[in-house]
């Protein structure tokens, strides 16, 4: 009876050596956007990284940053990493919602250039692209291929859909008013507003969410549409008959941060220089078609260069875009969004 | 504005031939009635007997399946209510709560378009006539039960309707203010000289109220006939049963009169031509004879006394005759003495005379 | 001496019935100061504080000297207002229809009309949108019937919006109005017969009143409800429909704290709360006063 009872206990111990370290194992909690990128972010980035850094992984989604001011107001934040579009990262470090990043630890950083970091965050993982897209069924021999064409209804017509907000619209307005790419900020605030004041008319539905886009190309409700490269080529490979171009797209860096009182903070600040590991980013392409932001990527040799050449990132493309100056944006958001608002309104 | 002034001449009405059926089930069956100009007639049966039915037809609220009414000779079965021009009192009163009591009276008023200082005054004489002058500016849910019945009245008559329908309009009331509502209806068409159509299941209310009743059972007509000639000569076993109290007892053909339990008995009249006979027994028509007692006008019941009911100005003696059912004597208390000698279980002679010997047809 | 006591008795059980009472209201009283009354103070609260928590009305002054945001609340109101005014006018014939039905054949019906009601507000909104869309039925029907040459623009209105909220909120008023039109008794309706009223008479004088409790209850569900709306005028509205709901959202996205945000809240509360007591008082007099 003995004799048997030995191997089992000792099987009950090892079973039970093997579950604690996953018990004792530090965590750590990481934000996105949620829906089908960070599914792919997940795979590509987040669960490749706890394993190496041997944390236990915990997600979460985000929709703006009154979240992330929720879980500092509440005293007890669950949330350490989030990931966010630049320009929310500045107003939330400007509100004091994240904690200082350590660079000692985040050396990765160092690699990017340095307009797209600051004390309390650092560069993301993909930049996204704000560009022109048609319906090919409507524009049989080829569709509008500038901002200028997109403003044009009488040499493109067709319906159109507009952003519902400033920010992307009155770059596109300036480009399409024939301001050159290098001369788009400071923006010319009433020369944009006036662009578009006078395209009001042509536009068919003001959109106000990125995934309404989507629905509207999916209905046939529009033949024009500025939208995200992510979401259009997303719809585009699910069947969607449309096209589009990096000419003069909008291009927007993305943003990693640490919520402040976060409760691991020191795991994720090493979470956090994974993150912007060249070689788990090139990883990303793997999953999802946006361009990963390190500038050492396309260095790797890991990306497919039938992939490559379709990202926006890729630097042939992002030669033709221009990238969103975040720092204007944090200056001049409020008083441009209300003047947005009340032409809205007009 | 008085009485006087208030008046309408009362209309006649003709039921003729009226008869209703609901798929295969009929409520109402070849229907005949002549009312005359200002009468008060009740139409009185147990419930589903088809009175109110015929007051809904009346009103116009029910299209008859056969049959014509007239009002003096016009022809109104085709006319919906707003047309036919006749008050109504509901059983439920149908007050609109959502008008005070003035409004309320003022409603039929209104519709015909009258000068705003002649409703004034109109509303104010009817609710006077029934004695709520001052109560016009009164909430419907602020009134009594009584209260609600006078102005449900007052609205009904401050039209000068041709004729008045009252469903059942004091089933809700206590007995005592039943009994003087019973006495004021009567008193305001006296004075108003309406005709007046009144349905109710309480036979005592009919015979209380009535110039003429009309007893209805199972959708037809059994007797038409004034309080008393209803009370007294009954058409049939049916209406002598539902009009007033009474046993009924089962008696033989025998030679050209009749018998009950082989006792030849003693009555006015023919007997009716009908396979079975009842005799009617009302309790106030009984009293007690000297055992073996003889007369020629009297009938004598050998029985059993099995029960003394005392019941404050009456009293009533339940006696087991032979084997021939039970019947009820009724006295008045004051008499009491004089049957001193009565306990359950004695042997006593109940005596019937022959005028009040009523043989029907069963 | 031993009335006294009893006295003392029935003193005490009263008061121990009155607070057996409150215990039984107490948890209907917590859920309401949970979910209600804690809710609106923090967000009274909010709304009166800056970026680093210090007092300030500045919020407030934003609300007031941005055209756009009072712009909003206008909109917001008057298409609530639209509305409530456009579900009355189909819901009340709609429902005394069903209300005149045997009540087997009405119950079947009330379900039918309640269906938008038990359905996603997102799949309500894009129902409309292949009704009323480019290559909606509506539209194909016109063109296919050669009404029309070319689709019509449907969509992205206040038209649109108006009617896809209308769809959803018909249900709000047919249920308490179901209700009271049920409760009518038939008795009035014969009485005005009786008195002389045509059926039109008796309509407007008397069923009509007797219906309006529960039009008042549904009229009131719908303008509260519509205040809120989100994704429908966003998606049918197309940028040209602004309501509250989806400018709090901008200003949570444009201004530093939830001051603002919450501030515009306060606004739309402020607004409702002097236009129900103002229709309260009218609709009040209305039951109270014959017609």
């Amino acid at each position: 009876m003995r004799k048997t009872m030995l191997p089992l206990a000792a099987a009950l111990l090892a079973c039970a050596a093997l579950a604690t370290p996953g018990l004792a194992q530090p965590t750590v909690t990481v934000v996105d956007y949620g829906g089908t990128w960070q599914a792919a972010e997940s795979k590509a980035l987040f669960q490749p990284i706890a394993k190496k850094l041997g944390v236990t992984l915990r997600e979460d989604s985000l929709q703006t940053i009154a979240d992330i001011r929720l879980q500092v107001q509440s005293g007890k934040p669950t949330w350490d990493v989030v990931a966010l579009g630049i320009g929310e990262c500045l107003a939330a470090a400007k509100e004091g919602l994240f904690e200082p990043v350590d660079y000692s630890v985040v050396t990765n950083a160092a690699d990017f250039p340095p307009e797209l970091r600051g004390p309390n965050y650092v560069p993301g993982t993909v930049w996204a692209s704000f560009v022109l897209t048609w319906s090919k069924e409507k524009f049989k021999n080829g569709g509008p291929q500038s901002w200028a064409d997109y403003f044009d209804t009488k040499k493109f017509p067709g319906a159109r859909a507009a952003y519902n907000a400033p920010r992307f619209m009155l770059e596109a307005a300036l480009l399409a008013d024939g301001v050159a790419k290098d001369k788009v900020y400071p923006i010319d605030i009433d020369r944009a507003f006036a662009k578009i004041r006078a395209f009001r008319k042509d536009v068919a539905v003001w959109y106000t969410s990125f995934g309404q886009a989507v629905d509207l190309i999916n209905a046939g409700e529009v033949d024009v549409v500025p939208v995200l490269d992510g979401r259009i080529i997303d719809a585009i490979a699910k069947g969607a008959k449309w096209d589009f171009t990096f000419n003069q797209g909008i291009i927007n860096a993305a943003c990693s941060a640490i919520v402040k009182g976060a409760p691991n903070k020191a795991t994720a600040m090493k979470f956090l220089n994974e993150m912007l590991d060249p070689e788990l980013q090139a990883n990303l392409t793997n999953y999802f078609v946006y361009g990963p932001m390190s500038p050492k990527v396309y260095a790797t040799g890991l990306i497919k260069p039938e992939v490559a050449v379709k990202l926006n990132s890729y630097p042939a493309n992002f030669k033709m875009q221009v990238v969103l100056d975040p720092h204007w944006w944090a200056d001049n958001r409020v008083p441009v969004q209300s003047r947005w608002d009340a032409m809205m309104k007009e | 504005m008085s009485v006087a002034e208030m008046s309408t001449r009362g209309v006649a009405v003709e039921i003729a031939h009226v008869s209703k059926s609901y798929g295969r089930v009929v409520a109402l069956d070849d229907m005949s009635l002549s009312i005359r100009p200002g009468e008060f007639v009740t139409l009185l049966g147990p419930s589903g007997s088809g009175k109110t039915t015929l007051l809904m037809i009346l009103g116009g609220f029910v299209r008859p399946t056969t049959g014509d009414i007239t009002f003096d000779g016009r022809a109104v079965v085709r006319l919906p209510p707003h047309k036919r021009n006749i008050g109504v009192v509901f059983q439920s009163y149908a007050l609109f709560p959502n008008m005070d009591v003035a409004a309320n009276v003022a409603f039929p008023l209104r519709l015909r378009r009258l000068p705003a200082p002649e409703i004034a005054r109109r509303v104010a004489a009817a609710l006077d006539l029934v004695r709520l002058g001052g109560y016009g500016a009164r909430q419907v849910h602020e009134l009594s039960g009584g209260q609600s019945q006078r102005v449900a009245l007052a609205r009904a008559i401050v039209f000068e309707p041709d004729i008045l329908l009252m469903d059942e309009p004091l089933s809700a009331l206590d007995k005592k203010l039943r009994e003087q509502m019973q006495v004021e209806i009567r008193r305001l068409h006296d004075a108003l000289g309406l005709t007046t159509i009144y349905v109710t299941h309480d036979q005592r209310e009919a015979l209380t109220m009535s110039d003429r009743v009309a007893v209805i059972a199972g959708g037809r007509l059994r007797q038409f006939a004034a309080p008393r000639e209803l009370y007294e000569r009954p058409a049939d076993a049916f209406v002598a049963d539902f009009v007033g109290e009474s046993t009924l007892l089962p008696v033989a053909r025998m030679g050209a009169g009749v018998a009950l339990q082989g006792q030849a008995l003693r009555h006015d009249g023919p007997v009716p031509d009908a396979a079975a006979l009842v005799l009617v027994l009302r309790p106030e028509k009984l009293t007690f004879a000297a055992p073996g007692a003889n007369a020629d006008d009297i009938n004598h019941l050998p029985g059993t006394l099995r029960g003394i009911v005392f019941q404050g100005e009456t009293v009533l003696y339940q006696v087991a005759l032979g084997d021939g059912g039970e019947v009820t004597v009724r006295d008045l208390s004051r008499n009491e003495p004089q049957h001193a000698g009565l306990f359950p279980g004695a042997a006593v002679t109940v005596a019937l005379h022959r005028r009040d010997t009523l043989v029907l047809p069963a | 001496m031993t009335d006294d006591r009893n006295a003392a008795v029935h003193a005490r059980e009263a008061r121990h019935e009155r607070a057996r009472m409150l215990g039984l209201a107490l948890p209907a009283l917590a859920v309401i100061g949970a979910a209600v009354v804690v809710p609106i103070l923090w967000v009274l609260y909010l709304s009166v504080l800056d970026v680093q928590g210090h007092f300030t009305l500045g919020n407030y002054l934003v609300l007031a000297t941005e055209g756009a945001n009072l712009s909003v609340i206008v909109t917001t109101l008057k298409v609530s207002l639209l509305v409530t005014v456009v579900s009355v006018v189909i819901g009340y014939p709609l429902t005394y229809l069903l209300a005149q039905l045997p009540p087997s054949l009405a119950t079947i019906c009330m379900l039918g009309i309640l269906l938008p009601y038990m359905t996603s507000v997102l799949v309500r909104t894009y129902a409309w949108m292949v009704l009323l869309g480019r290559r909606g039925i509506v539209n194909t029907m016109l063109v296919w019937l050669g009404i029309t040459d070319a689709p019509l623009q449907l969509m992205f209105n206040t038209t649109a919006t108006v009617i896809g909220m209308v769809h959803v909120m018909v249900p709000l008023l047919a249920l308490p109005l179901y209700a009271t039109m049920r409760a009518i008794d038939h008795g009035f309706l014969r009485a005005a017969a009786s008195l002389g009223a045509g059926p039109v008479a008796t309509f407007w004088r008397v069923y009509f009143p007797l219906s309006l409790p529960g039009l008042s209850a549904g009229t009131f569900l719908i303008f509260v409800t519509s205040l809120g709306f989100f994704i429908t005028p966003t998606v049918l509205g197309g940028g040209r429909v602004t309501m509250i709901g989806q400018q709090i959202a901008t200003a949570i996205a444009t201004y530093d704290g939830f001051g603002v945000a919450t501030a515009l809240g306060v606004g739309l509360l402020a607004a409702t709360a002097i236009l129900l007591g103002f229709a309260m008082r009218v609709l009040r007099l209305d039951l109270m006063r014959a017609p």
